[in-house]
């Protein structure tokens, strides 16, 4: 069940930032890191824009506001906002203590594979991932980082991150169910000994949240509530579709109860290897 | 013998003082048997034992599971305890000293088969309050060369220095330890699951001691009796491995808010192999499959050819963790709730079960 590909160009590219063993550390050479994730930033005219991921480094005053595109359109009305954000909408933001001197760039991180089709639909700059290297596209604001990117940087022999953007709000169930199962699992090692609890409880899934998303605290909080439902949609699916889950869940209610978190835990596991079972099979639901 | 002191089998005295404490902790040590002969069969070893552990809970009164009951009483000493756990139809009592609540110690000179169970159960039980502390093959080396220790046989490993290697069933995941040997003293001394480290001065038996320390935290006495030696032993220890926990902990994945602006913070850990995996998915089956020593639970997805992402669970600290798994390399991720214990148990046990060489670039 591989990350869907949104979900790897957040990684890959949070990994840029990162200083993540075999793999390019970019940005975080320029001083870098990651100060936003799927923020919503307020422009003068009352727009919005939601980007991905907002990484700033305050050696060089300079943040990049950068949308991942794991498809093949541009959406041109998003497209404009960016060319409309301000750097002091950014600094209240990214809370960088840069006054007046912070700048920035907006740009997309996309693959090789969609870079033909989305490069003519804007004039913002690009990321781009190939099978063998990463390599900027077009000006960022910051001649270092210009310099850096302008040649390609080798990914052979390159391991891409894959735990530092676990899943996304509108990541297919199935693909967000091993990181649901695995949070309700921790959650279950966490709630032995303490009195009962529901799984299907709001609070449960806020805390499978914080415990499956390292930059949780990062997030608009309209990007939390979006995740703490999948969460919720998840567990919701797994339990109408397994028997064994529903009687366990029903046990956890009734107070601590060891054996019952050993079957759930045992109901958890078993469940994913029918999901690994049904991708070999191309029987999962698209 | 002083008055209400310790024998073989008895129950032991409900101290008072810190020197009440120690003075029972001498009787224990000079009741050693079979020393000079080795373990017996059935692993009955008697003397005194000391096994550290890892905890973030305060123990409960009573607890267990479905083969192990466990009672805890009070004694004069606000954080001396006495431990009593049924296994097996046996009732072995420990000595629980809470001074430090994070690492507390377990005393004993019950036999080591009884007692190695029941801390194996305490460590490995649904309850996932306590943990061993996990000494890699570098602390280990530390230690033995702290001011005032002196190891025998640490490095030299065929010369019967060091200890056996505990249970395991690493070749599941494609063989170890045969490149133990060629991989230096460090490893080998891992792959081997312990050291064997004196202090004191040995023409007086009461004035030295030398302990037989396991990787998972325990400290036999071997020779020697001195109560004082073993407890300092063990707290320089303690002390060394507080400081790694801590450090772990420094660099686990998350957010955090200084100056009121949120940053990113932490980073993976990257252990790198001895020799390569040749059976990738075997290995993790064995490595993600929710029981000792690793208690961990996951589940993997490939990323591209023989190299996968686990999602997984620690089952002892509750913390959802992440690996990103290549045959030369792991990427282990700590969420900001993990457990520092948690990559030194990782790294201690791959070292015993799966590759003596295995190295973490950030784990000295």
């Amino acid at each position: 069940m591989p990350a869907g590909d949104h979900t790897r160009l957040m990684n890959m590219f949070m990994g840029l930032c990162a200083g993540t063993p075999q793999w390019p550390s970019i940005f975080l050479e320029l001083g870098y890191s990651i100060r936003l994730v799927e923020p919503v930033i307020s422009t003068d005219t009352a727009q919005k824009v939601n980007p991905d991921v907002v990484a700033a480094s305050e050696t060089h005053s300079h943040a990049i506001v950068a949308e991942c595109k794991s498809g093949k359109n541009i959406d041109a009305r998003q497209d404009k906002k960016y060319l409309e954000l301000d750097p002091k909408h950014l600094a209240h933001h990214v809370k960088v203590r840069l006054g007046d001197k912070l700048r920035h760039a907006c740009c997309y991180v996309d693959t090789a594979d969609n870079h033909g089709r989305l490069a003519p639909h804007t004039s913002l700059p690009f990321i781009t991932f190939g099978r063998q290297s990463v390599q900027g596209r077009g000006s960022f604001g910051l001649a270092q980082l210009d310099e850096k990117l302008s040649a390609a940087t080798t990914l052979q022999d390159a391991l891409e991150p894959s735990g530092l953007y676990p899943f996304a709000p509108d990541e297919d169930d199935y693909k967000a169910a091993p990181h649901v199962l695995a949070g309700l699992v921790t959650y279950l090692a966490n709630g032995i000994g303490e009195t009962g609890f529901r799984i299907t409880d709001r609070e449960v899934h806020k805390e499978i949240l914080e415990l499956a998303h390292p930059y949780h605290t990062l997030m608009h909080s309209r990007h939390r509530t979006r995740l703490v439902g999948k969460i919720g949609a998840v567990i919701g699916m797994l339990l109408d579709g397994d028997e064994e889950l529903r009687e366990q869940a029903a046990r956890l209610e009734q107070g601590a109860d060891p054996s019952a978190a050993h079957n759930t835990r045992e109901a958890c596991g078993r469940l994913l290897e029918e999901y690994w079972k049904r991708e070999e099979t191309g029987n999962l639901p698209r | 013998m002083r008055a209400g002191s310790v024998t073989v089998g008895s129950r032991l005295p409900r101290v008072g003082t810190r020197t009440e404490l120690v003075d029972a902790l001498e009787d224990m040590i000079v009741q050693r048997e079979n020393v000079d002969g080795g373990h017996p069969p059935g692993g009955a070893l008697r003397g005194l034992k000391t096994y550290v552990l890892e905890s973030d809970r305060d123990f409960p009164r009573r607890f267990g599971s479905s083969c192990m009951q466990c009672e805890v009483e009070d004694t004069g000493l606000d954080a001396v305890k006495i431990l009593r756990a049924r296994r097996c139809g046996a009732a072995t009592e420990f000595f629980l000293d809470m001074e430090d609540r994070r690492f507390p110690l377990l005393h004993t000179n019950g036999r080591s088969g009884d007692t190695d169970g029941i801390v194996g159960e305490l460590a490995g039980d649904d309850f996932h309050t306590f943990d061993n502390i996990w000494l890699h093959s570098a602390m280990l080396e530390r230690l033995a060369r702290m001011p005032g220790n002196s190891s025998v046989g640490l490095g030299a490993p065929r010369r019967g220095g060091l200890l056996q290697a505990e249970g395991g069933n690493g070749a599941a995941a494609g063989g170890q330890d045969q490149g133990a040997a060629d991989a230096g003293p460090r490893a080998d001394a891992a792959a081997r699951g312990g050291a064997r480290i004196a202090r004191g001065s040995g023409a007086d038996p009461r004035g030295f001691v030398q302990d037989d320390v396991r990787s998972n935290g325990r400290f036999a006495v071997r020779r020697g009796e001195s109560v004082r030696e073993h407890l300092r032993l063990i707290d320089m220890c303690r002390k060394e491995y507080a400081g790694a926990v801590a450090a772990v902990e420094k660099r686990r994945i998350g957010v955090d808010k200084r100056d009121g602006v949120m940053r990113v913070v932490g980073g993976q850990f990257d252990f790198q192999f001895g020799r390569s995996i040749e059976d990738l998915d075997a290995f993790i089956s064995w490595m993600f499959s929710s029981t000792p020593p690793f208690m961990m639970w996951g589940t993997k997805f490939a990323i591209r050819e023989n190299y996968f992402g686990v999602i997984a669970a620690d089952l002892h600290a509750g913390a959802r963790m992440h690996f990103d798994i290549a045959p030369d390399l792991m990427r282990v991720y700590l969420y900001m709730r993990g457990c520092g214990n948690t990559v030194l148990r990782l790294l201690t046990n791959l070292q015993l079960h799966h590759d003596a060489g295995t190295t973490c670039r950030q784990i000295g």
